[in-house]
């Protein structure tokens, strides 16, 4: 059968479940389904029969769980022989005209840099299955089920390695529209089919109705058929047993959704019948495909992201992580301290970076090992997709192989070497290069040159199957100090390259401004008018707040994206208006400090305000409190939230702290502070809470001994009895400890010791603090309130 | 070495969402952030997830006798609690699992605590307790799959030990089944897991009919 034609004129109806016709046959709990396949091989022709005579294009033979891990839980060692066992009985079940596909699940294990199981492991392992399932003749492979875009591209290139059949990908997607390990359908796509996935889509997950919006978001991306293989639902309680709510005539409605959504082939999975496939084959039976909507993608993707480069944008490809004159990240990077590259990665995704750009290229340190390991760690800590920046073929190869996403690899230049080692492992991994048009000669001084070059990489590539979406053209940005000229030729090329050969464009920004002061604004002047000519993407630092703002103004004026402007241009205006105006007096900054929770500057406005003769108490009393109280009332009306508030407080402390001796003066010598004792019950020891009621407490006068958390009541009592009549805060989060307050108050009666008790914690109520005869606060603002009152002091 | 029916996984991804972790913190939609505060949260976020290293294991369990106060396990486990004996009325099979935000995140909690920077504790503390409850989600999300394919499913709700009428001397019994100790984490005389950040939890399981 030529499924590639078939996929063309027809929709494709693959086959339902296997697993829950094979119980229905008498398929035991607790034994290896495989195995016991194989000694049942009526029963599996059966269960493909009916498949056929429903409708189905093609079967998967019952090898989903049939890789070494898998079959290992069950005693089973060999795979690839039951992998052909399985398949040879597929294959003679099966009338001509319906295809067998070769059925590869997940292992179970998550693959590195995700879970345990290394990667090349993981290759061999589905290699094994492979082997058995082409020895045995099947028509195409289907790798399913998968929730780790790790595992299915070990599993794709197992099957690209081994066979030139035609291969099909489906993950398994949750309702939140990821996978368990956080994959979106778009980046799955990109990364599978770039990878050389024939087929991609979704199977098992959810019901039909939510598979039709995951097909939805993958269409317009999709260069390859798109596959989806649902539930017949998902289960639902029935007069209290839980079972597939989905009828064949449900089922088959919603698979016309999917097919007008662009699915090219569907089946079922859990809870499907041949029912259900006959139901589908019916009402598809006349529908055309929607053949894919592009040739090609010019975008790249991380585990959990995609990023396209879009003509109307710019993308920014973050340049910190390399190791060229950073003399403490070579420092690090040789004693295998990889946290140096975390903090740039984070200070850049936070900036806005697009992309990574990761380089490893330093002497005296195993570049590939490094230049792993720091793909490994973003590609699990980060969703940016990474640009691999190396000219070294077995460092390139590396991390392309191993990269879970579709990377950028920086560069490969017209030099005939590098087109010859470079192009082909770029295309074999599916790779997006950019493309550097330097050729034999060096670096070509004008935009002509370097057009005749870039054309030279295009041809080149276009022999191993890659398109001019797949490359990004570098408009070699160079030192304008040391020729003026050069930056004219760069943005000549630009405009050429957008405008007359239709290509994306690429510069290194910083270069420009080389041996120059002023060098940021430099850079953003010439990513301005880079863009204006035609520019696609710029490596460059995001972290510059002058690139940060050209490129917002620039997506504003060329995309109208108002939304993402406003986000960084208010950001920006806050930052301004934080400030404060210059009219305000040395108290009111005082004010402001505290209200905004200024840690570090609290001290200098507090020392600026009695330089001008403010009086420490008056400064307290009037300003920071009040400022306090706003902050509390804000927290109160949810315009603060928890960490606006602990800062204010923390601030208030360091104000409070630096005044106290200069206030001991001040205040009458009689004066006697409320003593508040704080403890976490015994048996619990979540604090955090306690210890934000004792901040805030402080900050308001209050003297507060904190004994801690898991105290004992008689610890408790111990305490009490020390004082005159203090407010005991008791506070905790289970209700298993939560009736530990009880016994405290119960024995304080007892031995008739005075105090006062507020509760609070997570499970808490008022109601319950009530029973108790308690007082009761939900939060350090209200436990301020509480003990005031309790104390007589003015709330 | 794993007993039957339990498998472990020492990398959870944490899909924990930034926005989880703003809720609980208080973040509403009034609440008005400064560029200064939506920085340091955010730095600080970021260290924490940093930090955060998620593990988990969960065990398969045959219920062996059930009634109306308790439930008993193969392999000698006894749960009692009313309401959790209801809730396994229709399951054959309990799910019991465990989950870690690691040693260090609480390490991090305690000395920003020590030192009083109380903002960054929070934050770090919230964090890690949302993160430590997405590995158990993720946990029950990746079972769900493996029983599709048995035509059974799991409860979608779970319970743990300390909350309900859920005795948190059930947290020994669930400690010594999973087995814990082999996983790095301990359990205090009082019944408490350390890393503080641990969380176990038991689900049932029940067929598709």
């Amino acid at each position: 059968m030529n499924i590639r034609k078939l996929i063309a004129e027809q929709i494709v109806i693959l086959d339902g479940a296997l697993g829950t016709e094979a119980q229905k046959r008498g398929l035991p709990a607790g034994v290896c389904p495989e195995r016991w396949l194989v000694d049942h091989p009526r029963l599996q022709r059966e269960i493909h029969a009916e498949y056929c005579k429903a409708g189905a294009h093609a079967v998967y033979t019952p090898t989903f769980g049939a890789n070494r891990v898998k079959l290992g839980h069950w005693g089973e060692k060999k795979a690839s022989r039951i992998n052909a066992q399985l398949a040879a009985a597929s294959r003679k079940a099966v009338p001509k005209g319906v295809a067998v596909a070769g059925d590869i699940g997940p292992t179970g294990d998550f693959v590195e840099p995700f879970g345990e199981l290394g990667f090349e492991e993981a290759v061999r392992i589905f290699k094994e299955q492979v082997r058995g399932l082409a020895d045995a003749g099947v028509d195409l492979c289907v790798i399913e089920t998968m929730m780790d875009i790790q595992e299915a591209r070990a599993a794709l290139l197992a099957v690209k390695e081994e066979t030139d059949l035609f291969t099909l990908v489906t993950m398994t997607f949750e309702q939140d529209g990821r996978t368990l390990n956080g994959t979106d359908p778009v980046s799955a796509l990109v990364t599978l089919q770039s990878l050389g996935a024939d087929a991609v889509g979704c199977n098992c997950s959810t019901g039909p109705e939510d598979m039709v919006k995951i097909i939805a978001r993958m269409k317009p991306y999709a260069t390859v058929p798109l596959v989806a293989k649902p539930n017949a639902g998902m289960p639902v309680i029935k007069k209290g047993e839980a079972v597939f709510g989905m009828t064949p005539q449900d089922f088959a409605r919603s698979g016309k959704a999917l097919v007008k959504k662009g699915v090219n082939l569907i089946g079922g999975c859990c809870g499907t019948t041949p029912a259900h496939i006959r139901a589908l084959r019916g009402a598809l039976v006349r529908r055309k495909p929607v053949a894919p909507v592009r040739e090609a993608v010019n975008a790249v993707s991380s585990a959990r992201r995609t990023v396209e480069f879009r003509p109307e944008r710019i993308t920014i490809i973050g340049e910190c992580i390399n190791p060229t004159g950073k003399k403490s990240l070579q420092s690090a990077l040789k004693k295998g301290d990889f946290s140096p590259v975390r903090e740039l990665a984070r200070a850049q995704a936070e900036a806005g970076a697009d992309l990574l750009d990761v380089n490893a290229g330093m002497p005296g340190i195993d570049q590939r090992r490094v230049l792993l390991r720091i793909i490994d760690l973003l590609s699990v800590g980060f969703s940016q997709p990474l640009s691999i920046d190396s000219h070294n073929k077995e460092v390139v190869e590396g991390a392309l192989r191993k990269y879970p996403g579709r990377a950028l690899l920086n560069s490969v230049s017209a030099e005939p070497n590098a087109l010859k080692e470079l192009l082909p492992v770029a295309a074999r991994y599916g790779a997006m290069i950019i493309g550097l048009p330097i050729g034999e000669k060096g670096i070509p001084s004008t935009s002509r040159q370097r057009q005749t070059n870039a054309r030279k990489i295009l041809r080149a590539a276009k022999k191993y199957g890659m398109t001019k979406k797949d490359i990004l053209f570098d408009g070699l940005a160079m030192a304008v100090s040391s020729d003026p000229k050069s930056g004219q030729e760069t943005l000549d090329f630009l405009e050429w390259c957008r405008h007359e050969f239709a290509g994306l464009s690429v510069i290194g920004l910083s270069n420009i401004s080389f041996g120059l002061p002023m060098r940021r604004w430099l850079n953003a002047s010439f990513l301005a008018l880079a863009k204006a000519r035609g520019l696609t993407a710029a490596i460059a630092n995001p972290a510059h707040a002058e690139i940060r703002h050209v490129r917002a103004a620039v997506d504003l004026f060329s995309s109208g994206d108002m939304g993402k402007f406003l986000e960084i241009g208010l950001a920006a205006q806050g930052l301004e208006t934080e400030q404060g105006s210059s009219e305000e007096t040395a108290e009111q900054k005082v004010y402001r400090a505290v209200l905004q929770g200024d840690r570090d500057g609290i001290v200098s406005r507090i020392r600026e305000a009695l330089k001008q003769g403010a009086v420490p108490l008056d400064l307290v009393d009037r300003f920071m409190t009040p400022a306090m109280n706003e902050v509390g009332a804000r927290f109160e009306k949810k315009e603060y939230f928890l960490p606006q508030l602990i800062v204010s407080a923390e601030t208030m402390k360091h104000g409070f702290e630096f005044l106290k001796p200069k206030l001991r003066t001040e205040r009458a010598a009689g004066q006697v502070k409320t003593v508040v004792i704080l403890a976490t019950v015994k048996g619990d020891i979540h604090d955090i809470g306690k210890n934000i009621v004792a901040l805030m407490l402080q900050n308001h006068g209050f003297s507060v001994v904190d004994l801690g958390k898991d105290v004992s009541t008689g610890r408790i009592l111990k305490e009490i009895a020390r004082h005159d009549e203090p407010v005991v805060g008791l506070s905790a989060l289970m209700t298993t400890t939560m009736v530990n307050m009880g016994e405290v108050i119960e024995r304080a009666e007892k031995e008739k010791v005075s105090c006062r008790f507020v509760l609070g914690g997570a499970v808490v109520t008022r109601e319950y603090a009530r029973s108790l005869g308690a007082e009761y606060a939900r939060d350090g603002v209200e436990a301020v309130k509480v003990v005031r009152r309790l104390s007589g002091k003015k709330a | 070495m794993t007993c039957a029916g339990e498998k472990r996984f020492e990398r959870i991804p944490n899909t924990v969402s930034r926005e989880q972790i703003y809720r609980r913190l208080g973040q509403t939609k009034n609440t008005v952030l400064t560029a200064e505060i939506t920085h340091k949260t955010g730095q600080y976020l970021d260290q924490a997830l940093g930090i955060i290293r998620l593990r988990g294991v969960y065990r398969r369990l045959k219920i062996t006798e059930k009634d109306a106060q308790s439930v008993r396990l193969a392999q000698g486990g006894e749960i009692r609690s009313h309401s959790l004996a209801v809730f396994l009325e229709q399951c054959e099979e309990v799910l019991l699992m465990a989950a870690t935000a690691g040693n260090q995140i609480v390490e991090c909690i305690q000395e920003a605590t020590r030192t009083g920077d109380l903002s960054r504790a929070a934050v770090y503390d919230a964090a890690a307790s949302e993160s430590v409850d997405t590995a158990l989600d993720w946990l029950t999300n990746y079972f769900r799959y493996e029983l599709q394919r048995e035509n059974k499913q799991l409860t979608r709700l779970r319970f743990s030990p300390g909350y309900g009428d859920l005795e948190l001397s059930v947290q020994r019994m669930m400690y010594e089944l999973l087995p814990l100790s082999e996983f790095g984490i301990r359990l205090t005389e009082k019944d408490m897991l350390q890393p503080e950040k641990s969380v176990t939890a038991v689900a049932g399981i029940r067929e598709i009919l």
